[in-house]
């Protein structure tokens, strides 16, 4: 299996230069109020989703910065969804993490 | 309180390369501390694996590093742009970061004008592929595609080289510079001279460098 992923840095480069760092999770939920049930499931749980989702990655082999991108899992290619107003989802952050 | 001059001269601290070449030096010399091969024994026509770890080199952060001024020269605008000016190589990392390679001749400016900078000499190896036939060398050496031919001036490139972690900038006149971290400094010019023997790539002297260095057009 191989692909490529597209640095913010570097540009196109094979995905063995990165290491995944687990599909955006949103920020923590509040403290206040917050179960360990809720807590847990926020913290531990992870989806496989067949559609594109918003992921971390490290480029460690290259420029050493972390930043997010959209990927399909189901295809590897780098795919964002449609837009916000046309499907009721999209993107949560925008960028790269350096 | 009397300023007394020292009895003996201060001598600079021992520093020594991360790596030791396997060939007899043919004439070396002592400058600020280390031990600089000039030229090897037998070094042949190149390509050349040359030892740069004594040159100077420093690491700059600054979120503004665009409008920074070090050693009073300009940063380049784009990443992984790299740009020669008075003998030292400015390279942009990304928004924030640059590095600063002193390849020119003579000794390494003190004054770092108005940025604060870190001193990162004694904590990388620093090689330079130079002579007939680099791109080949590097061919065996990475994947990476160093030598793309829209590009006419010295290019930054950060990634693997051997598996390694790299800082590589690319000349299009026959010269590579990678930087790595120290420790992998020795195995990773053995591998060098491993992989690309069928190349013909022999250990070079400083003066390897400094002919490619000085004898380019312009």
């Amino acid at each position: 299996m191989t692909f490529r992923i597209t640095c913010p840095v570097c540009g196109s480069r094979d995905v063995y230069e990165f290491t995944y760092g687990g599909h955006e999770r949103g920020p923590r939920p509040a403290q206040e109020g917050l179960s360990a049930e809720e807590h847990f499931r926020w913290a531990q749980f992870r989806t496989t989703r067949a559609e594109a989702q918003e992921e971390w990655w490290y480029h460690g082999a290259g420029c050493g910065v972390w930043f997010s991108m959209w990927r399909n899992p189901a295809t590897n290619r780098e795919e964002r969804p449609e837009p916000v107003d046309a499907r009721g989802t999209g993107p949560t952050t925008e960028g790269d993490g350096e | 309180m009397m300023h007394q001059t020292p009895a003996h001269p201060i001598t600079p601290p021992e520093r020594r390369s991360p790596l030791l070449l396997p060939i007899t030096p043919l004439e070396t010399e002592r400058r600020d501390g280390w031990e600089v091969v000039l030229e090897y024994e037998g070094e042949g026509e190149g390509p050349w694996l040359v030892d740069l770890s004594h040159r100077s080199r420093w690491d700059v952060q600054d979120r503004a590093i665009g409008e920074a001024r070090p050693f009073g020269l300009a940063v380049p605008e784009e990443w992984g742009s790299a740009r020669e000016s008075d003998g030292l190589l400015i390279n942009r990392m990304n928004r924030t970061q640059i590095s600063i390679w002193h390849i020119g001749p003579g000794d390494a400016p003190r004054t770092r004008g108005s940025v604060d900078s870190t001193d990162t000499t004694d904590s990388h190896c620093w090689l330079a592929i130079v002579g007939f036939g680099t791109p080949r060398v590097m061919e065996a050496l990475t994947s990476l595609d160093l030598f793309p031919p829209d590009r006419a001036g010295p290019r930054l490139t950060q990634g693997p080289v051997l598996h390694v972690p790299a800082q590589i900038v690319t000349f299009p006149d026959e010269c590579v510079l990678i930087a790595v971290a120290r420790g992998y400094g020795q195995t990773f010019a053995e591998a060098i001279l491993h992989s690309a023997a069928d190349l013909g790539i022999r250990p070079g002297g400083e003066r390897a460098f400094s002919r490619w260095r000085d004898g380019r057009p312009g």
